[in-house]
């Protein structure tokens, strides 16, 4: 029988057909055609915009997972970006030997996964809007980030469905003197999100401010084990602790 | 032939060798073999590091070298003149080195290359001087072998790259994209900016940061020439260019705004020399 519903993250059994949508501006359409075969689509207005045929002849009935992803997947073939620049709207004036912890809003894209004897494999990822690129540094020696401008909040904010998560930040400054950041590197390749509904979160963010060799940086890492009790995707198979040293401002 | 004559000796093609000095040249060959394959280690290590392409060639040549070496100070030991056959050697030498010369000049400017790194395989370069561009798919001793860009397979000699100005698309990580579009005269500027700054920032693969620049270029001859400046990951380069036009032209279709043929408008200073000139041709005006 055909389901339909308003898309949210979460793993779906599928039968027969499943229709999800989101406002009525994009829809994702899953069909039998025959045993064991399916056909996904999605569709921006009329317009069909993917389409993919899966064989499912095994099981007879698709595990689909519909999960908030890095944004590191878009447009495709996109395998350039593994990091997300998040400028301050308003900079953080932060005081000599001080730590502050506070949320900003990155953005996400959403991954269609089949899931297959506790393994994922990418079937379509989409982004619900626009996430631009930005180079940290220069040409010759930066690295290319996708880039969001976020208002610095100290509770936490309320995240655009399906197309925003909610990074937590610790920030220290070990310096002896007052600093002001304006943007954070986070390396997102690889790191999972926790979802409910339609909102995502990204494990904690931690980031030490200090005097490296040459010049001040920002260790910035992502700290694994959230206790949020939200759900975890099963995007990544390794857990591994994600790690960048800004060297080159803040 | 080896006849032993006395204790403590044996005689080689004729000559009489003391034992113990046959023994100590074996050794040295030995020890040379082993401190060359000692050596062997660290110098492939630091070449597959430094210079991958070049690591197995030079790592035997550094082997052989220690070897012949030893090989030499084993023979110098038995009592053998080397003179004549270092002499000997050094004529056949320079008459071998006159011959590869170009082969050796290769093979050291590969070793250079290497280590300079100007270029990786998979890099898109051009070397301007012989007027050839395309990916690097292998780097030897002797040559770089690219594939042009029109899937033409061409083989370049090192010595001659190495002393070549050579420019690397590919390496550095953003490259900027410049497109100059020219608006009528009559148009409003502030709004054919407004349009392509629209058009830019609903291009995801442009770069957000550094801030794309949207400048009045010039005043030319048949409109406002406009420059637009904007930086892309460099492996987006060609395919943002050719998006970027065509999105910027449609933009300013959509917007009414015209983009303005090249133009020339003539005056003619004097009325009656133009009726003249008419009245010379009274075959074209009927």
């Amino acid at each position: 029988m055909l389901r339909e519903e308003s898309l949210t993250y979460g793993e779906y059994i599928i039968e027969e057909g499943w229709r999800g949508s989101i406002n009525n501006r994009m829809v994702l359409n899953v069909k039998r055609v025959e045993h064991g075969k399916y056909v996904y689509e999605r569709y921006e207005g009329d317009r069909k915009v993917a389409s993919r045929f899966i064989d499912t002849s095994v099981s007879n009935r698709l595990h689909l997972c519909i999960y908030p992803v890095v944004p590191v997947y878009t447009p495709q073939p996109a395998n350039y970006a593994k990091h997300l620049l998040l400028k301050f709207k308003d900079p953080l004036v932060m005081d000599t030997k001080s730590s502050l912890e506070c949320y900003i809003k990155m953005p996400v894209e959403v991954g269609i996964f089949e899931m297959y004897d506790g393994r994922t494999t990418l079937i379509d990822v989409f982004a619900t809007k626009l996430i631009k690129y930005a180079l940290y540094g220069m040409s010759d020696n930066g690295v290319i980030c996708r880039y969001r401008e976020s208002t610095v909040y100290f509770d936490v904010p309320k995240a655009e469905p399906l197309a925003e998560a909610i990074a937590h930040v610790r920030l220290h400054n070990y310096l002896d003197r007052i600093v002001t950041v304006n943007m954070l590197v986070i390396p997102i390749e690889g790191i999972d999100l926790y979802y409910n509904g339609v909102e995502a979160m990204l494990d904690t963010v931690n980031a030490v401010i200090k005097q490296g060799v040459r010049n001040e940086i920002v260790e910035v890492k992502v700290e694994e084990g959230s206790e949020s009790g939200w759900s975890k995707t099963h995007v990544n198979p390794a857990i591994v602790t994600r790690s960048y040293t800004m060297e080159l401002g803040f | 032939m080896v006849e032993e004559i006395a204790l403590g000796t044996i005689e080689i093609l004729g000559t009489r060798i003391e034992l113990l000095k046959v023994l100590i040249s074996i050794a040295i060959v030995a020890a040379g073999v082993v401190i060359a394959r000692l050596v062997r280690i660290p110098v492939s290590y630091f070449l597959t590091k430094y210079a991958p392409q070049a690591a197995p060639l030079a790592s035997k040549a550094v082997f052989w070298i220690i070897v012949g070496i030893a090989s030499l100070s084993a023979i110098g030991n038995l009592g053998v003149e080397l003179t004549g056959v270092l002499l000997a050697g050094g004529i056949a030498g320079i008459i071998i080195g006159f011959a590869v010369q170009s082969t050796v000049a290769n093979l050291f400017s590969g070793l250079f290359m290497q280590i300079d790194r100007a270029f990786r395989i998979g890099d898109a370069i051009e070397i301007a001087e012989m007027n050839v561009a395309g990916v690097v798919t292998d780097i030897t001793a002797f040559s770089v072998v690219l594939r042009r860009f029109d899937g033409v397979y061409v083989r370049l000699p090192n010595e001659k790259i190495f002393t070549s100005q050579i420019r690397n698309f590919g390496r550095n990580v953003a490259r900027r994209v410049e497109v100059t579009v020219s608006i009528a005269y009559k148009e409003d500027m502030g709004n054919a900016i407004e349009v392509i700054k629209k058009v830019i920032d609903e291009e995801p693969r442009i770069l957000a940061v550094p801030e794309p620049r949207i400048m009045v270029w010039e005043l030319g001859n048949s409109g406002v020439n406009i420059n637009v400046w904007c930086w892309v990951p460099t492996q987006e380069f060609f395919n943002v260019r050719g998006e970027l036009v065509r999105r910027i032209k449609e933009a300013l279709d959509a917007n009414g705004i015209e983009i303005p043929f090249q133009q020339v408008t003539v005056w003619f200073g004097d009325k009656g020399n133009r009726r003249e000139e008419r009245s010379r041709l009274p075959l074209l005006d009927e």
